[in-house]
């Protein structure tokens, strides 16, 4: 419209300058050679119309539009404006990422529905509200049964607990691995985390067990190693948080560990370097676990609140204490592993 | 043109002027106007100081006046302690040391020349706390850059503290304000996530830019030892950033593109530092014993505190960061110290629980909002630099 306009008026223009140039003799004589220069130029008008009929040059339009707009801004603020929309999500005061989470979480709920089968037990033991410390034993090589815990209870729980596990601090501070867990909700293990944790009234999971059970080799499997020195019990007691032991069967056998390399590890900040059937053979390929099927239990909570928070100043209460833990955890693997038929199958 | 030729020239004469020997030497020096004009304001210093002494024995006993010394008087918190202190009805009088005037000094104020490296600092400090019946004393002289004249800089910090504590003890000052930093704690992997105040001060056993810090804390702990009448307080400020101050940590959130670890993503916390202002009046006007951690809400990653601003990290591994930083840092072509990479590589948070229950103190800013202001202060800077320089376009 506007061009065809402008086309017009140029038109009416043309016709009109013969007359426009006698008017313009007989008023000021002959042209000079200076006016006769701008004879060759571009009048505003037709600059005008030169740019309406380029603008109707297919993707010309959009991209004026994408220039107009950028012309607000500099490039540096589109650049800025793009990456600051991560870094408004917001997190917890451990740096859980929720939204972070959730758009992984799928991945878990696959390998807790199809890839190991897992079976849970007693998870409504793990209260709807309030603080708990689930106690669980540790195995397989890679922490993949923490993740399991985590999800099953994900999945499972009727409130859809999120449990808070604690990891061991090389592995928090393993460059990305690290970072990665932080953000899914892992915290460092230690007391002083964990108190903080419990005292927020979450749920958090730990294993007592640490590098000694999950590194243990594949002909101690199922044989649950020292409790560490009572770190469990005691945070329980600090807290007052009733602890609810938990089984996990099938893990062992997911990554069974044939060998250890110590002195190798050390160098690079690990405890050690498990040697599988799969992982040095296969390369990154061998971080797979195998798709054994799993089981997870839950006992009935242990209240601890009856001793109060300085029974942590007695260490054979403390002592015992753990040793029940340690022992009711055990009984529960027996049980299962007794009515095991396959390792694969179930 | 002229003004920085001027100051220059001024500090130069700073530096190289002796310090005065405490009393007779000074009034020699000086002209005789300036001699009246002490004399005065001594005289009329007495006469207020007895005023205010019988409306607060008769009228309201519990209102209190202040009269209040800072060492480091030209450091961020210094200027704005002076000038808080200026517009304060309960701030008598202020004495500011420091090596230079500081900018915000008024009627209130009297600039004393302290070099806390002299070897008799303690002397002419005590001397003059004594002299202006000074109750209160904040110690604030403390670099905000790592230096690369690391042993001028312990003589300033860790020697410097021990001056002000002994003349604090030999003016019996009724209380001592420290501004420490969080960075006593030291960055370690077995750190919790945060730090109370109770936890070791490992600070950075390399470097000692940290360790002079921990110095003054010792040093301040001494004195309590002492003296147990004194009130001890340590503020340990998080990172301090905002539109205004200058530190460390600013400079390195300055920067378009920064190096960052690769694979570590440590927590951070950031206070503004208006909010380490505050802080410092709040602990100034109360009474409070003992340390307290002084930082801002919440957390944030740091990928995600450079994101903000729309920094550009560049990941590099640290088995390679460490040594050129650190060989960088030894021909001083770079401003970090190899060894301060740890402060990006793991979280040093500090618990603010005892800041909020036994203090009463609470930040206006949370991590994310100080960062912020931080951020757009620098953008408004830059913009205002670009109009400058392209006449408004």
């Amino acid at each position: 419209m506007v061009a065809s306009d402008a086309t017009e008026l140029q038109a009416s223009d043309r016709e009109l300058e013969p007359e426009l140039e006698a008017v313009a003799r007989e008023t000021v004589g002959e042209p000079s050679e200076l006016f006769e220069s701008e004879q060759d130029s571009l009048t505003i008008r037709q600059i005008w119309d030169l740019v309406d009929r380029l603008s109707q040059w297919p993707g010309v339009e959009s991209a004026i539009k994408a220039a107009k707009e950028a012309g607000n801004d500099s490039l540096r603020d589109v650049v800025r404006r793009a990456l600051t929309a991560r870094a408004q999500r917001p997190i917890d005061r451990f740096g859980f990422d929720l939204r972070y989470y959730e758009e992984l979480f799928p991945l878990a709920r696959w390998a807790h529905d199809h890839y190991f089968r897992v079976e849970t037990r007693g998870v409504e033991n793990i209260a709807e509200a309030g603080r708990v410390l689930v106690v669980a034993n540790h195995s397989g090589t890679l922490p993949y049964d923490g993740c399991m815990v985590h999800a099953t209870t994900r999945i499972n729980h009727p409130q859809r607990r999120l449990l808070r596990p604690l990891v061991e601090n090389f592995v928090y501070h393993m460059p990305y691995l690290g970072r990665f867990m932080a953000r899914c909700g892992a915290v460092r293990a230690c007391q002083e985390n964990a108190q903080a944790l419990l005292e927020a009234d979450e749920a958090v999971l730990v294993f007592p067990e640490g590098v000694k059970g999950i590194g243990k080799l594949y002909k101690r499997r199922y044989r649950l190693q020292r409790f560490g020195r009572g770190g469990a019990v005691k945070l329980a007691l600090k807290t007052g948080s009733p602890i609810v032991p938990c089984a996990v069967i099938g893990a062992e056998e997911s990554m069974p560990l044939l060998s250890k390399v110590s002195w190798l590890a050390r160098p690079l900040g690990l405890p050690y370097i498990p040697i599988t059937p799969t992982l040095p053979l296969l390369g990154p390929l061998g971080l797979l676990p195998l798709p054994t099927k799993w089981w997870i239990e839950f006992a009935e909570p242990i209240d601890v609140s009856q001793y109060g928070p300085d029974a942590i100043r007695d260490r054979v209460l403390v002592n015992r204490l753990n040793e029940q833990l340690r022992t009711t955890i055990q009984e529960m693997i027996e049980r299962r592993l007794d009515r095991r038929h396959s390792v694969f199958l179930g | 043109m002229g003004a920085p030729t001027l100051t220059l020239a001024s500090r130069a004469l700073d530096l190289d002027f002796p310090v005065p020997e405490p009393q007779k030497a000074r009034m020699a020096t000086k002209s005789t106007s300036s001699k009246t004009r002490s004399k005065k304001s001594s005289a009329g210093r007495r006469g207020k100081r007895s005023a205010s002494k019988a409306t607060a024995s008769s009228a309201s006993p519990e209102r209190r006046t202040y009269r209040v010394a800072l060492t480091g008087a030209c450091t961020f918190l210094g200027e704005r302690f002076i000038a808080a202190m200026e517009n304060d009805p309960d701030c008598e009088h202020v004495l500011a040391m420091d090596i230079r005037r500081p900018s915000s000094a008024g009627t209130k104020t009297r600039y004393e020349r302290v070099d806390l490296t002299h070897p008799a600092a303690d002397e002419r400090m005590a001397m003059l706390l004594e002299r202006d019946g000074v109750d209160t004393l904040l110690h604030l002289a403390f670099l905000a850059f790592p230096s690369h004249a690391s042993s001028w800089a312990h003589e300033v910090e860790a020697i410097g503290s021990l001056y002000v504590m002994n003349a604090a003890a030999a003016a019996k000052v009724r209380k001592v304000i420290l501004a420490s930093t969080m960075m006593v704690y030291g960055a370690y992997p077995n750190n919790p996530n945060y730090l109370s105040e109770d936890h070791r001060l490992r600070g950075m056993p390399s470097s000692r830019w940290v360790m002079d810090k921990i110095a003054a804390e010792r040093e301040l702990g001494r004195l309590k030892a002492d003296m147990p009448e004194v009130t001890t307080t340590s503020l340990r400020f998080g990172i301090t950033i905002g539109p205004k101050s200058h530190s460390f940590f600013s400079r390195v959130f300055s920067r378009d593109v920064v190096m960052r670890l690769m694979g570590y993503d440590p927590l951070m916390q950031f206070l503004h530092e208006d909010d380490a202002v505050g802080a410092l009046l709040h602990a100034y006007k109360g009474d409070y014993e003992g340390a307290f951690n002084v930082v801002g809400d919440n957390v944030l990653y740091l990928s995600d505190a450079l994101r903000l601003g729309g920094r550009v990290g560049i990941p590099v591994p640290y088995s390679l960061f460490k040594p050129t930083t650190t060989a960088f840092w030894g021909l001083q072509v770079v401003d970090i110290p190899g060894n301060f990479l740890d402060f990006f590589r793991y979280a040093w948070c500090g618990d603010d629980r005892r800041m909020r229950e036994v203090m009463g103190f609470t930040p206006r800013f949370s991590s994310r909002e100080a960062l912020v202001a931080f951020y757009e202060a620098k953008e408004r800077r830059r913009a205002d630099l670009r109009s400058a320089q392209w006449g408004g376009s």
